[in-house]
């Protein structure tokens, strides 16, 4: 096995750098590389203090610790050294180290590692991954819980009594003289009901859990001029951007992503909703639409100067039932539309009433905002599946079960219908990169049969 | 020096099928055994058959064994088990008379040209440049062969516990084999022991069965062979018991008495063969284990204890039985026992059975870890096979997973290895709904046939059956019943009656009809065998299950196909776990889907394995430039 070195550490101007190793070369590289009091190899597990020199140059002042296997991260050894955070610093360290023969790790090797060495199941090296990518604090903590592993040990579960199944239809084909009392279909299949419900409550949640880690889309929708931009850019500048990107032509949708309070939120600024000729024009209100039928909160906003349009009442027929704010624009120029022509619309907290030149309003905004938010997460107590991979096993793990409640309601003998389940046991261990338990174990750990 | 194509040691359930089998194909056999008194001898139960074991004889059968055939001449009572489940698992089992099928048995060898059928003791294998040259009897004679199957059962070093008495012999007191395990060691075999057991035999007329549940045959029986279309016989029945609270006290206040439990064995047991006080102690709150009373035969008033296996003192094996029900004045005839014996790890030999190492010497039986005669015979049979195909050069005959229950067992024992005495399952054939007993005909046949070892009897019988099968889809997708005949049938059935007329298929398909129903109103119906209608109906009943199956056996092939090359470096894959590389160099597995069942290896050392495979071929594949 090779000795790879990272520098792990996010590009961009820090205080502090860490460049990771993992390998059997880890202390020997220290060894030859480090200089200070006390060597960290002989002192494994202690940050020690020192310099890295490179033919009596010293390149950098350090703290370094060796960590010996088998309990680090990938079982393997590691050395880890934290450099000042200066580029040009931390990788003429960084030269010198694979200068001794240390390969560059490849994307995700560390993580690799540790689940080739089985240190993590797969849900857990995935997860992984996407704490790297999270973008925000909150989509920080939704990777976190998977490191703790809330999917896996739910998943976890349910396999667990999926095996419980093919265990007794083993039980039972086996041993049909002796266990007729053991195995009844009406339990195979009450089990049966009770996986497929907790199997679809993962499902429904995968979704949140993928707006969870990317943020949260919310498209502003409104007719042209009611303040659309002037939302966006008054939202961004209260809050942390934290990255700005506008493609193409201003017809086209603008998306800005911030931080509010802990929430990642995409703001999508749509073009005006309205029916036109112009081409590009077209283009854009089609992106509109979709940006609508994507989203997973809308800004519809309104102008107080102007009466209900009728493609205004369109639009809030056509999103009734979804999360959604409606707020009335530009109230200290007064108009005609008040609250009230809103309500039938929406519940009363739902609608809010700001001026956006005035900078008023715009903190009960976000703070309605935020409860629908919450609300959202709140629903998402459940374990959440942010892969796509996962959520695909479990989705096809679901539909193995129903099949194998369908058979069974077509009076199928069970020993057919444990090719279903069988196919979610499997789809389920593949969430987890698990292979199967000998399903003889658990008649013999279980059940009193032989001769 | 005498010479023989092939050396079969043993002439037990192995033995005996290795020797027809190689013999049949124009080998000269020697099949030697340490007593002629126990050729195809049945130490255990006088049963043939069960779950999972059914279908292993119906496929020495129809490839062209002999097993189903001298089953069902000695035949005395016949069970279908599992008829309320799925047609897949329908098993089939039949009590026989164990002295008369040793006879039969012994009489089908005799009368097979080509077998030398000889008493004697195999003291040495003699190999030579890590080629098989022959064997070395005890009394110094040595014979030379071209191929030698170890087939020794449970008889190498076989040591048997009742209580606290321990003797050196075989099986029902026979003669053990204790020079040839030192040969095996010689030659770098790691042998194991394992350990097997057996219940008492009690007297028939100390049975008080009129308080026994009644266990009778079936009302027609299905005979094991596929060249018998039925079996005529006058049955006899065995009869249930039931332990009780008194039996358990007796056997937790005697515990230490038993062999298994006071440490004398060492050898490891199997599990699905538990002995009662194994279950009595491990299952302390189950308050009764049933017990089956079966005849040993026609000739014999010795009645099979089943259920009730043991090592403790004959003393206490009488008084546990004498507080059953029924068995209040059991005379114990034989005491039950446990017995230890020598066997080879498995994962030595390739899926034909061949050790990896010595060239020619092949193992088939108990000798390689498993339990029960029809997984003897079975391997037998294939050990049998490949010895002919090795002496013409030919490529070795191997079974899949997805074609048979023999390929079940021979690469779980090959490729998992074994750390119990290997019984087959139902469970264990993950393809099982096409691995039929009614059908092994249909996938097996043809391949003994291209081999050479089925006759043209059974070959026309089977492409008859065939063409029957054809000819009956065909008619039930042609015939219509005409609604005047169908909807009474249907409303009365409680379901709602139709608007067009249905073909007979249609009818079929549906989960509350079947042949029997619409025996009235099927006027075409021609005059087929039953298991022609049997086998239509499981093909259109369970349609859906079986084309899912077939498309599980299409990824499972893929994996199969993808052959791992012999001189792969395993011991310096980068990635693979320490385990993995071990056992993947020791098994040398032929193809990823086999390195995938090895157990310790992970499906994370599978991608690994897969990686190092497809840079391989890529590297292969790189044109050199000039």
């Amino acid at each position: 096995m090779s000795t790879i070195a990272a520098i792990s550490t996010a590009a961009g101007v820090a205080a502090l750098g860490i460049i990771r190793l993992s390998g059997p070369k880890s202390g020997e590289i220290l060894e030859t590389l480090f200089r200070g009091p006390r060597s960290p190899v002989k002192n494994p597990r202690m940050l020690c203090y020192g310099h890295i020199i490179e033919e009596d140059q010293v390149l950098d002042e350090v703290m370094a610790v060796f960590l010996p296997a088998p309990h680090t991260f990938t079982t393997e050894d590691m050395a880890e050294i934290t450099t000042h955070g200066g580029r040009v610093v931390m990788e003429s360290v960084y030269a010198a180290i694979i200068k001794e023969g240390v390969r560059i790790a490849e994307r995700g090797e560390f993580t690799r590692r540790a689940f080739l060495n089985g240190r993590l199941d797969l849900t857990q090296a995935e997860a992984i991954v996407e704490l790297i990518e999270a973008r925000t604090k909150r989509g920080a903590s939704v990777a976190l819980s998977h490191l703790e592993g809330d999917t896996a040990r739910e998943v976890r579960r349910l396999r667990e009594e999926l095996l419980t199944i093919l265990a007794k239809i083993a039980l039972a084909i086996d041993y049909p003289e002796e266990s007729s009392d053991e195995v009844q279909s009406d339990d195979i299949e009450q089990a049966l009901q009770s996986i497929d419900h907790f199997l679809e409550e993962l499902i429904k949640n995968a979704q949140k859990g993928h707006m969870m880690a990317e943020g949260l889309r919310v498209a502003i929708l409104g007719r042209p001029n009611v303040g659309k931009s002037s939302l966006l850019n008054a939202l961004s500048r209260r809050n942390r951007s934290i990255v700005t990107d506008i493609p193409g032509t201003t017809r086209d949708t603008i998306e800005e992503t911030i931080q509010l309070s802990d929430f990642p939120l995409i703001l999508i600024d749509t073009a005006g909703l309205r029916e036109t000729d112009d081409p590009v024009e077209i283009l854009g209100v089609r992106r509109s639409r979709e940006a609508l039928a994507s989203a997973d909160m809308l800004l519809v906003l309104f102008s107080k100067e102007w009466p209900l349009q009728k493609e205004e009442v369109d639009l809030l027929e056509s999103i009734q039932g979804r999360p959604r704010l409606l707020i009335i624009n530009k109230t200290d120029l007064g108009g005609v539309l008040e609250r009230e022509d809103l309500l039938p619309y929406a519940s009363e907290e739902q609608v809010l009433e700001l001026s956006i030149t005035q900078r008023s309003g715009l903190e009960a905004l976000e703070k309605a905002i935020l409860k629908e938010a919450g609300d959202l997460e709140e629903e998402a107590h459940t374990p959440l599946i942010a892969s796509v991979r996962q959520k695909l096993e479990i989705e096809s793990a679901a539909a193995s079960v129903k099949e194998a409640l369908d058979a069974m309601t077509s009076s199928l003998p069970y020993d057919y219908v444990e090719v279903d389940v069988r196919g979610a046991y499997d789809a389920l261990g593949r969430v987890l990169g698990e292979g199967s338990a000998d399903i003889i174990d658990e008649v013999f750990g279980r059940f009193c049969v032989g001769k | 020096m005498k010479h023989y194509s092939v050396i079969v040691i043993g002439a037990g359930h192995a033995g005996v099928e290795a020797a027809l089998a190689a013999a049949r194909l124009g080998e000269q056999v020697l099949l030697l055994s340490l007593s002629l008194d126990a050729v195809a001898f049945m130490p255990c139960n006088p049963s043939i058959g069960g779950t999972g074991k059914g279908h292993l004889v119906r496929e020495v059968d129809a490839l062209g064994g002999e097993m189903g055939l001298n089953t069902d001449r000695v035949t005395i009572q016949s069970k279908m088990l599992n008829t309320a489940k799925g047609p897949a698992v329908h098993s089939l089992r039949a009590q026989t008379d164990k002295n008369a099928y040793h006879t039969q048995m012994k009489q089908v060898v005799e009368d097979q040209e080509g077998i030398h059928l000889r008493q004697g003791e195999v003291a040495e294998l003699l190999v030579a440049d890590g080629k098989i040259q022959g064997v070395k009897l005890r009394t110094g004679e040595e014979i030379s062969a071209d191929i030698v199957i170890v087939a020794t059962g449970t008889y190498l070093k076989a040591k048997i516990f009742i209580g606290s008495y321990i003797e050196n012999i075989g099986p029902a007191g026979l003669k053990p084999a204790n020079l040839l395990s030192e040969s095996l060691k010689d030659l770098g075999f790691e042998l194991r022991r394992f350990k097997t057991g057996t219940p008492a035999r009690i007297h028939a007329d100390s049975i008080r069965t009129e308080v026994l549940t009644l266990h009778p045959g079936d009302e027609k029986i299905t005979p094991f062979s596929f060249m018998n279309d039925s079996l005529d016989i006058e049955q006899v029945p065995c009869h249930i018991g039931y332990t009780n609270e008194a039996t358990h006290e007796l056997i937790r206040d005697n515990i230490e008495r038993s062999a298994m439990y006071g440490g004398a064995i060492e050898g490891t047991g199997a599990r699905y063969c538990p002995s009662i006080e194994d279950k009595v102690m491990r299952f302390a709150t189950k308050n009764s284990h049933q017990l089956f009373l079966e005849p040993e035969g026609l000739t014999t008033k010795e009645v099979y204890v089943q259920g009730m296996s043991s090592s403790l003192p004959e003393d206490i094996q009488e008084a546990f039985l004498k507080t059953i029900e029924g068995l209040e004045h059991v005379q114990v005839m034989r005491p039950g026992y446990a017995i230890e014996y020598d066997c080879i790890d498995s994962t030595e030999l390739t899926l034909w059975l061949e050790s990896k190492r010595i060239d020619g010497l092949f193992f088939a039986g108990q000798i390689n870890g498993s339990s029960g005669y029809e997984e003897a015979a079975a391997m037998g049979l294939m050990a049998g096979i490949n010895a002919h195909l090795k002496r013409q050069g030919k490529e070795p005959f191997t079974l899949r997973r997805d074609e048979a229950y023999i390929g079940v067992l021979i690469d779980e024992l090959v490729s998992k290895g074994t750390h119990e005495p290997y019984r087959m399952m139902t469970s264990r054939a993950e393809y099982r709904l096409i691995l039929r007993q009614d059908n092994a005909d249909l996938r097996l046949t043809q391949k003994g046939y291209d081999i050479g070892l089925v006759t043209q009897e059974r070959y026309e019988k089977m492409i008859d059956k065939k063409r029957m099968i054809e000819e009956e889809m065909q008619r039930i997708k042609d015939a219509r019943i005409p609604l005047e005949k169908i909807n009474p049938l249907l409303i009365s059935l409680g379901q709602k009656p139709l608007d067009h007329t249905p073909s007979l298929e249609s009818l079929l398909r549906r989960s509350e009809l079947n042949y029997k129903i619409l025996e009235e109103i099927d006027e075409t119906r021609t005059n087929v065998p039953q298991y022609i209608f049997d086998a239509v109906q499981t093909q259109i009943k369970y349609e859906g299950y079986i084309a899912k199956q077939l498309q599980q056996v299409e990824h499972f092939r893929q994996l199969e196909a993808k052959k791992l090359p012999q001189d792969f470096d395993y011991l310096n894959m980068e990635g693979l776990r320490i385990e993995a590389k071990e056992k993947l160099d020791r098994i040398r597995p032929s193809s990823l889907g086999q390195a995938s069942r090895i157990s310790g290896v992970s499906p994370a050392d599978i991608a690994v394995v897969m990686v190092q495979l497809e840079r391989r071929s890529r590297e292969r594949n790189t044109p050199t430039l000039p």
